[in-house]
């Protein structure tokens, strides 16, 4: 939405803005605060002490041991491992959403009756709980589930047999079988708000576009993707974020297996904490902390910066 | 001449648009319908024709058998009262607050405003830290119970809430502000008469959103809930289907998919069309 530059009466008033003197500011933002400082402020902080402990449910007192932790999780945890297989877990997450759900956001952009419809349907994963979700995939995927009975119509005609290869259980696969998943159950909403960029496109600037007579694959490349920059901001932070938080879909599917192929930070986070070993799973908390912020954040100022400002 | 390409031109266009919407109706029917209609189906299902997992129609129906094993078994009463419990009162806190907080944030300039608006939606990008969080919950005296989880979601949330919040309020004109100034109108009144009352769009979006986030989160109330009479609705399909060793009874554990996701699923309808105008302010700020 465009709203026009205001005049300069707001900007050097006494009282500030629209009359908000400095301390009503405070009074209003106050009980936020309340919230967000023992919630988001104070556990991030106290997490990296605690990582720096061998706080655990069975030690009677803890202490600070420096970076023991990590070393502990380096040497028997296959900390490198984890790590890099939450990396190509949410990149491979984050790609497949972006691009199907933009594709889908072009072809459904107008609201027709039938194009309505089909974002609905499209949207319906992201309405059911990622553990449903979860569910719903092990049983289709399941060695004798729907989608190897689907297989099987084919092979059994040509005399191969029942098709019943365990999908989950093969330890190539199944990374990039999760992160489909994933990318199923969110992609609703990475559509949504291509949809919601695509539809704030000025009508102006496409009928300026028609009237020189470009095709609407010109459009679509040079008017509409470029100034799609703010909701591809958006969604690449919020999808990668996302995957690299993942827990329940594999809790449920591969509970990490097998093999260890699917343990991602999140899940071995649960999986120390509920074994005791708190020190150990806040210092994997800390890392999943220095992952999102090294890879969110110059991701959002690149994409800043290449973003055309309407 | 030019007609007939014209012609042909149009007859390209239109069967363009045919193979388009056979693909986009095939992709829907593969990755959601028939997985929707499997769940479905196979809920109404006996134990052993549902562990097969087929498409057809029951031979035999079990509808009220099934879901009311589910229904008992299951604990879905207790769950969803404890989860309308948590997630009612989070989103309307989340709501409020978060409209109060952005009102200021979007109109306030300077150094200071705009160093503290960056601190709170940094949390956007942050995953809340468990250990942490469990001993702040039990230092507040509030470990384990539903009030506890109403803070941590609202606190947790704030950060995303007041990021929407703030890109669309930044498209609301001051001048409404200033005519009920002029008239008289002290802050929260023209926070409460003015600019709440046009936030309708994004006030849904969020709200709806948050109501999504908190009634299918898993993670969170599984560590820091107990279970038994404080268990959650996906808290009870999980601990439904843990329940049943070694094997999966298929035609339960669909049956319980259903009950868990229904709620939202027809909410959903109902907020559909304001969802796409609520989130402007993040696609387009």
């Amino acid at each position: 939405m465009y709203s026009p530059r205001l005049p300069a009466l707001t900007s050097k008033d006494a009282r500030g803005p629209i009359g908000l003197r400095r301390g009503e500011r405070v009074l209003f933002l106050l009980p936020a605060f309340a919230l967000l400082v023992p919630f988001y402020i104070i556990p991030n902080v106290l997490n990296f002490a605690v990582s720096l402990t061998n706080w655990s449910t069975f030690a009677s007192r803890f202490h600070f041991i420096g970076l023991d932790n990590f070393a502990d999780l380096a040497a028997t945890g296959g900390l490198w491992d984890v790590i890099g297989r939450t990396i190509v877990f949410a990149v491979a997450v984050t790609l497949i959403e972006n691009v199907v759900a933009l594709g889908l956001a072009v072809v459904l952009e107008e609201p027709s009756r039938v194009n309505v419809t089909l974002r609905a349907v499209f949207f319906i994963p992201v309405l059911i709980s990622s553990l449903s979700a979860a569910y719903v995939a092990r049983g289709m995927l399941d060695p004798t589930g729907p989608v190897n009975q689907a297989i099987s119509a084919v092979t059994n005609p040509l005399g191969l047999g029942p098709f019943t290869f365990s999908w989950l259980g093969d330890t190539n696969l199944v990374l990039f079988l999760v992160a489909m998943i994933h990318a199923w159950k969110w992609g609703g909403t990475v559509m949504l708000i291509y949809i919601t960029g695509l539809a704030a496109v000025p009508r102006e600037l496409l009928d300026a576009g028609r009237v020189d007579g470009a095709t609407s694959w010109q459009l679509l490349r040079h008017v509409k993707l470029p100034l799609l920059g703010p909701a591809l901001t958006f969604n690449l932070t919020l999808s990668l974020i996302g995957a690299l938080g993942a827990f329940d879909t594999i809790l449920v599917l591969t509970h990490g297996g097998p093999a260890r192929a699917t343990e991602v930070i999140n899940f071995n986070v649960w999986r120390l904490f509920s074994q005791g070993y708190l020190g150990e799973s806040a210092g994997l908390s800390m890392v999943l902390f220095v992952l999102c912020v090294l890879f969110a954040l110059p991701l959002i100022i690149s994409l800043r910066r290449r973003e055309v400002r309407l | 001449m030019t007609g007939t390409t014209e012609r042909s031109k149009q007859r390209n266009w239109q069967r363009g648009r045919i193979v388009q919407y056979t693909l986009l109706i095939g992709l829907a029917v593969v990755t959601v319908l028939i997985p929707l209609w499997i769940v479905v189906v196979n809920s109404f299902k006996p134990l052993g024709e549902a562990n097969q997992l087929g498409i057809g129609l029951p031979q035999t129906w079990r509808i009220i058998e099934n879901y009311s094993t589910v229904i008992n078994e299951g604990q879905v009463l207790v769950g969803l009262r404890n989860t309308l419990l948590i997630a009612v009162p989070a989103v309307v806190t989340l709501v409020f607050l978060s409209a109060l907080s952005a009102w200021i944030f979007a109109r306030s300039r300077g150094r200071t405003s705009e160093f503290t608006y960056y601190v709170f939606i940094s949390g956007i990008l942050i995953a809340p830290a468990v250990v942490t969080t469990l001993l702040v919950l039990q230092a507040l005296g509030v470990g384990g119970t539903q009030f506890g989880m109403v803070l941590f979601y609202v606190g947790v949330g704030l950060p995303f809430a007041v990021f929407l919040m703030t890109g669309f309020i930044k498209t609301i004109p001051v001048q409404f502000e200033e005519a009920a100034r002029i008239d008289g109108a002290g802050s929260f009144t023209v926070f409460r008469l003015v600019i709440f009352p046009m936030l309708r769009p994004v006030v849904a979006t969020t709200a709806f959103l948050f109501l999504l986030n908190i009634w299918n989160d898993f993670l969170y109330p599984f560590i820091f809930l107990p279970g038994g009479d404080r268990q959650t609705l996906t808290m009870s399909l999980y601990n439904f289907v843990q329940g049943q060793l070694f094997t999966i009874n298929w035609n339960l554990l669909f049956a319980d998919v259903v009950l868990v996701n229904l709620p939202l699923i027809i909410g959903y309808l109902f907020v559909q069309r304001q969802l796409v105008t609520g989130l402007l302010g993040a696609a387009s700020k």
